[in-house]
């Protein structure tokens, strides 16, 4: 008897650890997830809207580490930010996307969020809650819009925060020091805000007995690579004008609205553990996003309310089980979810989508890969991860040389290059003494520099 | 170390109405429906509670009748089933042979069908090797050994089968009732080679109708009935508690085609328990050879003693009577006196071959007019050391001149 | 015997796994062979069906498209270019039909002792992945004909020959333990291959559609890999290599998925058959 002789060991039939079909089943629901977020991400990158904000910010970070100018990052305007996070993590990266190209970063950002539902099944599973009511809040993570949002439309070092979390508290409910130390410093190469997080999760940690030492650990951590690394705390301070436009109508639907739900469950209902450590770290992500509350802050996609997602999901998975009543709200609010992802991918991937994708690919084809390119941040990512990239917008302190090709598509905004930098590229178009024109269709502008461009005369 | 854990088995069958057999009926189904519609199928289930425990070195037999579920059992032991409620664990490791021409793929040779079956039974090719003289010559067919196995007639297989199942060096080995397709002299080699692995360590989980081999063989017993286990313990016990069952019923049905004969005994003499006595005490199971005391107790309900005579008739259960014993012929009456008694023949010594017999009684008046007859009274095994063709084993000796 | 595996450490317990999973692998090498020998035991061309099929299928093809036609897939010649197409989509597509009888078809098999099911289907395709090597042969001695150039990147086949034996076996997977319980299966991939071959790649060339439409052929993992297949080979350059993750992740799921619904079903095979 093959199973048997060689695993030596008394088991139940059919239950062999090697062939578990429970186990298959919840890693091949992570690779669906991957698969479905991966199929996304590279359709709308292949149709030319890729343009999120960050990932341009990312590549041009990639390409500039890989050059040994990570000194450059805090001068340039797109990477800035990423600078200010001092996440290492861009460093692990930059060659594997570099050499794997870009989709690598999106099939790779979905496997790691995706994970993060493995490990909220397996916290479940340890807190003693029933496979159903684990797997059911495992899914609903899964469908969780910010996330999803994160990964399609963009990219965000910053959401790895969100499995982080999530297998730090698996690591400490098993009791497992060396996967939890190691996660930590992990941890650390996320960015600034994923060490707030941190310290979050170690208060919640803290705040169960069984645990505490584990949170106790990842505070005092935290907190010393918070005030030793970075300079001081980061206070997030109210700017919120009270705004209201439908992204944050959805986000207060979305997120805000189970929590108060569930809050009002503490009130009426009197569950068991409702009254838990986790809404100590929930509460505290979205004050602070409320407070933080510029319009992009407050949408229901972005990394910073995706950081909700982990400890609202350790809350209700540390109330007890979901009850059949329960558990048919969570299956209509999963729905809702994926209706409402739905519409965004309409709204944000159909409907702005360039139709002239031929031409684009066409004019791209004309440019070098050696050769410089000033272009719209959503075209610039098809050259891959290089340095001869410059967007339209963004100054370097270096001016633009002749012979830099530039390539323009007015008809689509990539949504931070303004309409007066796009006329003044256009006017350097239709100058035959500045420019050679090499390609023009349908609104697809391709022509070369003949002299160089200084960065005085650039406009914002 | 080898064992079997059959911790409380149920298992329950899908039967087929609970099975969708068209689109139509799974569109149907999918609708949900709350108690009127959805025809309840009766659960049936083919084990009840089965829990068996077979330590290291011990081996097993599972006698009953034919649909009590031993098969299910052998099934879901082997791991081909998996159990509704209950779990078993098996540690070592198992060679089974259930079914004719399992693990055979028809249009391979036998010699590829051995590979293919010992990789099955966990065996890596070089160790098959090793043993593929050993195994051609238990079975027998050398001449066939290339040809595919569906020319292959089902002793053969079985053959080959048994020889493929034994010659991977288990653990735990399980026979189905499969050997009764080979024929006498191969069933003989079979027990023997069991019996050998027996003696050297290999623990055996047996079924078989061949109830004699069970207790010759067997450390353990039980006895499964329509899913449910009746007895288990003593492989002596068990096979007796199953006879008994079987006589019971056979006497119920005898006992309603004795209500239609009118040939009922107009006696007032009541046949109580009748048995067989060996070194003593009661058996239903005798070597051949023993000394054994056919005893039958009665009861006169008359007002009188009764004069006249008795008589023992053993048979084979198909009808052949071999020995008559009889107080008229050895001009011996009796006389039945009033109340209970018993009366008693003994045998000095009884060489019959392995198999069933019955024992008739039957009650004459002084004039040898048959009075009344009792078919069937007592049934009783006789085992031999050797199976030999023929009615008796007798003791002899050889000589060559 | 709790004490008696008590004392094992984790390492041995991993060898014991490993020798385990070295008898399956014993065990499914045995089936492969054995179903490569019997497809074409009783057959006067054996093996060499292998090769005639695509063969003659490709002068067909290679004559109605490349003749009659005149579709235009240069700098490489049609015929070639369908039967490098065609090679690799008779491998996933004969590697699932292969699979969907692989369970059903072996009942007296299963009614023996357990060993695990997985190993049936698996032997399946690793057997069509034979046939497939000699096909590929065949379409060498093409490419040696007809003259066409070679790109050194082919070096990259077998990673993504890889990736489409896990693809295949997921799908195989699926359907040989569905098909157990509903034979129509075998009948709904055999349609469902058809339709699949039609939105695959195979015989139009790719960069020939219109850019819409190649990004919902791409998502079709099959249609990507064979694209990738034969780019490699021929032009070392990939139209749209950034699928090459999207069916990285199809393929992860597809096999993962498959080996769970397999195991899901595979208590019922033993009632039901």
């Amino acid at each position: 008897m093959i199973s048997k002789e060689n695993s030596g060991i008394t088991q139940p039939v059919g239950q062999g650890a090697l062939l578990q079909p429970e186990r298959f089943a919840r890693w091949a629901w992570i690779w669906a997830y991957a698969a479905i977020v991966t199929t996304m991400a590279v359709v709308r990158y292949s149709l030319f809207v890729t343009h999120g904000f960050s990932l341009s910010g990312y590549l041009t970070a990639f390409s500039l580490i890989m050059q040994g100018r990570a000194t450059d990052l805090a001068a340039h305007s797109l990477t800035a930010f990423l600078f200010h996070q001092q996440a290492w993590g861009l460093w692990v990266l930059a060659p594997l996307v570099q050499n794997l190209g870009i989709a690598f970063l999106f099939f790779l950002s979905a496997m790691v969020i995706g994970s993060g539902g493995l490990a909220l099944y397996g916290i479940g599973r340890v807190w003693g809650r029933s496979s159903r009511t684990a797997a059911a809040l495992s899914s609903l993570y899964l469908l969780y819009p910010p996330l999803i949002a994160a990964n399609v439309y963009d990219f965000h070092l910053t959401t790895w925060a969100v499995p982080l979390i999530l297998w730090l508290v698996w690591f400490a409910v098993r009791g497992r020091w060396l996967g939890f130390g190691i996660l930590l410093l992990i941890g650390t190469g996320l960015g600034i805000s994923v060490t707030g997080a941190l310290v979050l999760t170690g208060i919640g940690l803290l705040l169960r007995r069984e645990v505490w030492r584990f949170g106790l650990v990842a505070v005092l951590f935290a907190l010393a690579y918070w005030s030793l690394i970075h300079r001081g705390l980061v206070i997030p301070a109210w700017a919120w004008q009270g705004h209201l436009s439908l992204r944050v109508g959805l986000y207060l639907l979305w997120v805000i609205l189970p929590l108060l739900a569930a809050i009002a469950g503490v009130i009426i209902r009197k569950r068991n553990n409702i009254v838990n450590g986790w809404w100590v770290p929930t509460a505290a992500i979205v004050v602070f996003n409320i407070a933080r509350g510029t319009v992009s802050d407050t949408s229901p996609f972005t990394d910073h309310s995706a950081l909700i997602g982990p400890f609202f999901a350790l809350a209700i998975l540390a109330t007890g089980e979901l009850g059949a009543k329960l558990g048919k709200v969570a299956l209509i609010w999963s729905l809702g979810w994926v209706v409402l992802m739905g519409g965004y991918l309409y709204h944000s991937t159909w409907r702005p989508r360039p139709a002239n994708v031929v031409e684009l690919s066409l004019a791209l084809a004309k440019v070098p890969p050696t050769a410089f390119l000033v272009s719209q941040s959503y075209i610039l990512p098809h050259r891959g991860v290089t340095d001869r990239d410059f967007p339209t917008t963004a100054l370097f302190g270096v001016p633009i040389p002749a012979g830099t090709y530039v390539l323009l598509n007015p008809k689509v905004s990539d949504g931070y290059s303004s309409s007066a930098v796009l006329t003044q590229w256009l006017n350097i178009a239709k100058s035959p003494g500045k420019s050679r024109l090499l390609y023009h269709k349908a609104g697809v502008w391709l022509f070369v520099l003949n002299r160089s461009v200084l960065p005085s005369e650039r406009k914002r | 170390m080898a064992e079997i854990h059959v911790d409380h088995v149920w298992k329950q069958f899908l039967l087929k109405k609970d099975r969708a057999d068209s689109v139509g009926h799974l569109l149907l189904r999918m609708i949900p429906q709350t108690q009127r519609k959805r025809p309840k199928s009766e659960p049936f289930w083919a084990l009840r509670d089965i829990a068996i425990d077979m330590p290291h070195g011990i081996s097993f037999g599972i006698v009953g009748n034919n649909g009590s579920g031993k098969s299910t059992l052998l099934k879901i032991l082997t791991q081909t089933m998996t159990p509704t409620r209950g779990s078993i664990r098996v540690t070592g490791r198992v060679s089974a042979l259930i079914e004719l021409g399992a693990g055979f793929h028809p249009d391979f040779t036998g010699r590829e069908n051995v590979y293919l079956n010992g990789s099955i039974l966990g065996m890596g090719r070089r160790a098959i090797d090793a043993k593929m003289e050993e195994i051609i010559e238990f079975s027998d067919i050398r001449p066939f050994i290339d040809t595919s196995v569906k020319y292959y007639s089902s002793g053969m297989q079985a053959r080959l089968g048994f020889a493929v199942a034994t010659s991977v060096d288990p653990e735990i080995l399980i026979v189905d009732e499969v050997l009764a397709v080979g024929d006498e002299a191969f069933q003989q080699r079979c027990m023997d080679r069991i019996f050998t692995m027996k003696r050297l360590g290999t623990n055996i989980l047996l079924v078989s109708h061949d109830l004699g081999s069970i207790e010759r063989l067997m450390d353990q017993a039980v006895w499964i009935n329509r899913g449910e286990m009746q007895v288990i313990g003593a492989p002596r016990d068990v096979v007796f508690a199953y006879r008994q069952s079987m006589i019971d019923q056979n006497a119920g049905k005898s006992a309603e085609e004795g209500a239609q004969a009118p040939d009922t005994p107009n006696i007032a003499l009541h046949m109580g328990e009748a048995y067989i006595e060996t070194a003593g005490h009661r058996s239903d199971s005798i070597q051949s050879g023993d000394s054994i005391n056919l005893v039958a107790e009665y009861e006169n309900l008359g007002s009188e003693a009764i004069a006249g005579h008795f008589s023992f008739t053993v048979r084979r259960p198909d009808g052949l009577e071999i020995l008559s014993l009889s107080t008229m012929l050895d001009g011996v009456p009796v006389l039945f006196s009033q109340g209970l008694g018993h009366i008693r023949a003994a045998l000095p010594e009884l060489y019959l071959t392995s198999g069933q017999y019955e024992v008739d009684a039957a009650v004459y008046d002084g004039n040898g007019r048959r009075l009344a007859e009792w078919k069937a009274l007592i049934r009783f095994t006789v085992q031999a050391m050797q199976r030999t063709p023929g009615l008796l084993v007798l003791p002899h000796q050889w000589q060559v001149k | 015997m709790h004490n008696a595996s008590a004392p094992w450490g984790v390492r041995q317990r991993v060898v014991r796994r490993l020798a385990g999973v070295g008898l399956w692998v014993e065990l499914t090498r045995n089936l492969a062979s054995r179903d490569v020998e019997t497809r074409y035991k009783h057959s006067l061309l054996g093996l060499y069906w292998a090769i005639i099929n695509p063969l003659v299928t490709a002068a067909i093809f290679g004559f109605v498209f490349g003749v009659i036609f005149h579709v235009s897939t240069k700098p490489i010649p049609y015929v070639v270019f369908y039967l490098a197409g065609l090679t690799f989509w008779n491998f996933f597509a004969n590697g699932v039909m292969s699979a969907v009888g692989s369970v059903s078809g072996n009942a007296a098999l299963l009614a023996k002792i357990y060993f695990p099911r997985v190993v049936l289907p698996t032997a399946a395709v690793l057997a069509r992945f034979i046939d497939f090597l000699f096909s590929l042969m065949v379409l060498i001695v093409f490419i040696i004909i007809y003259q066409v150039p070679v790109h050194w990147t082919s070096l990259w086949l077998p990673v993504i020959l890889v990736m489409q034996i896990f693809f295949t076996m997921g799908i195989g997977y699926m359907v040989a333990a569905l098909n157990v319980l509903y034979r129509d299966v075998t009948q709904l991939m055999g349609l469902l291959l058809m339709v699949w071959l039609y939105f695959s790649p195979v015989m139009y060339r790719l960069s020939g559609v219109h850019q819409n439409l190649q990004t919902i052929l791409l998502i079709n993992p099959v249609g990507t890999m064979i694209e990738l297949e034969r780019n490699v080979i021929f032009t070392g350059h990939v139209l749209h290599p950034e699928y090459l993750w999207v069916a990285v992740a199809w393929t992860g799921f597809v096999f993962l998925a498959g080996i769970a619904l397999f195991k899901r079903v595979e208590p019922l095979f033993a009632e039901v058959m």
